[in-house]
């Protein structure tokens, strides 16, 4: 029987990774999934791009992609235990759950208070970079902004600042209010690796006109529009 | 709810070899991932211990349940712990903003200001990725994921099957990868 490409089941492996198929149809594939060599590999290769999708994902979520791992051999730990049990499953068909489900750890399960952190609406709710360089383009800076429900997260990358400076990141509000959104040294001469710093600001950033970065003793090194 | 059912009793003599295999399997999988998917839900709950407590319980009882399906390759039941985390938490969220908000959101108190350490130099890196990729693929992530939206809620606004939506899904998540890994992501 002919079906069109896009039915195979195989495709589903990253929206199921992604965790963006409606909760019947996960499963289903979960189904699929035990027994495809194939989607096995492929849920392996693409596990960790949502957590690095998450970087650039406004709202509450913070995954980096250094994320945490089991320790080495953690799964060898388990894995002949799983078989074990596995075996002993297909011989018996008694449910023991009941008794073990919480073991170890018991944690009250208690309803957890509704936040409200996810933006309202869509827009802008993905990471923005913005860049710009001197005019002799020695120095160069990317920034990106990320938006909170607390205002936005700022990381940044310089190069070729020469050093030695007392630098502060400045954010221009498109109504001319500044703030800061981190301060740092660079030390005497110029430096190899680009330097990388986070920040954060109350304002939208939807309301951030600009980026300065200023000197404590000298002109600003340069300015990075944002809008 | 599974959750609510409590373990009965552990006899101090019962915590050995002899131990029912059910027990010890899921004793070893809370000893080997509570602590790293904690870690990693944390993360996704923005801070919420509580929620990412919930979220880690459910996710290690499903391994129990699919016990000695998922463990053929190296790597792989990490990977499909975290993926199932992972949608727990999608899912609690989608559950949380489906029904009007029982508790106001008291502003700053309750928002968790991230370890920004080790995320500077990759939202930058996974911008450039993203929009190294084809218009279709972009956007392919930008109507779904990015923007919080299931295949098929995607699909209903482009109006487009969707089947088309998770092929394109499935290219843009893959081409994603490839120019991840090309700018030194591992």
């Amino acid at each position: 029987m002919y079906s069109p490409p896009q039915f195979d089941p195989h495709y589903d492996v990253a929206a199921y990774a992604l965790g963006i198929l409606d909760p019947a149809e996960s499963e289903a594939f979960e189904a699929h999934l035990v027994d495809c060599m194939e989607c096995q590999a492929e849920l392996l290769e693409l596990h960790e791009v949502p957590a690095a999708l998450d970087l650039i994902k406004g709202g509450p979520v913070d995954a980096a992609v250094a994320a945490p791992q089991p320790r080495r051999g953690g799964e060898a730990a388990v894995a002949s235990l799983l078989d074990r049990v596995a075996k002993r499953r297909r011989r018996r068909t008694r449910t023991l759950w009941l008794a073990v489900a919480a073991a170890v750890l018991v944690t009250a399960v208690t309803p957890v208070a509704v936040r409200e952190f996810w933006p309202a609406s869509d827009q802008e709710a993905v990471a923005q970079t913005f860049r710009a360089a001197s005019s002799t383009k020695d120095v160069q800076a990317a920034i990106s902004l990320i938006p909170k429900e607390w205002g936005t997260e700022v990381s940044v990358e310089l190069t070729g600042a020469q050093g030695p400076l007392q630098c502060t990141l400045v954010a221009v509000s498109t109504s001319g209010e500044t703030e800061t959104v981190a301060s740092w040294k660079v030390p005497a001469g110029k430096a190899e690796e680009p330097l990388r710093i986070t920040g954060t600001t109350s304002f939208d950033k939807s309301s951030i006109k600009r980026f300065e970065f200023r000197t404590n003793n000298g002109p600003d090194l340069l300015e990075v529009p944002a809008s | 709810m599974w959750g609510v059912q409590r373990y009965r009793s552990i006899s101090p003599q019962g915590r050995t070899a002899d131990t029912d295999p059910e027990e010890q399997l899921i004793t070893a999988l809370y000893q080997e991932f509570r602590g790293p998917l904690l870690r990693n839900v944390r993360r996704l709950t923005g801070g919420d211990l509580q929620w990412a407590e919930d979220v880690v319980q459910e996710t290690i009882f499903r391994a129990w349940k699919n016990a000695g399906k998922l463990n053929r390759e190296p790597g792989l039941l990490w990977a499909w712990l975290m993926t199932v985390a992972r949608r727990i938490v999608i899912d609690g969220r989608r559950r949380r903003s489906a029904r009007p908000p029982e508790v106001e959101a008291d502003g700053l108190d309750n928002a968790w200001v991230p370890d920004a350490s080790d995320s500077t130099l990759s939202s930058i890196v996974v911008s450039d990725a993203l929009l190294s990729l084809s218009e279709e693929h972009r956007e392919a992530l930008m109507q779904t994921y990015l923007k919080d939206r299931t295949i098929n809620e995607a699909a209903e606004i482009l109006g487009v099957p969707p089947g088309t939506v998770k092929s394109r899904v499935y290219y843009a998540l893959r081409a994603l990868r490839a120019a991840l890994k090309e700018r030194g992501m591992p």
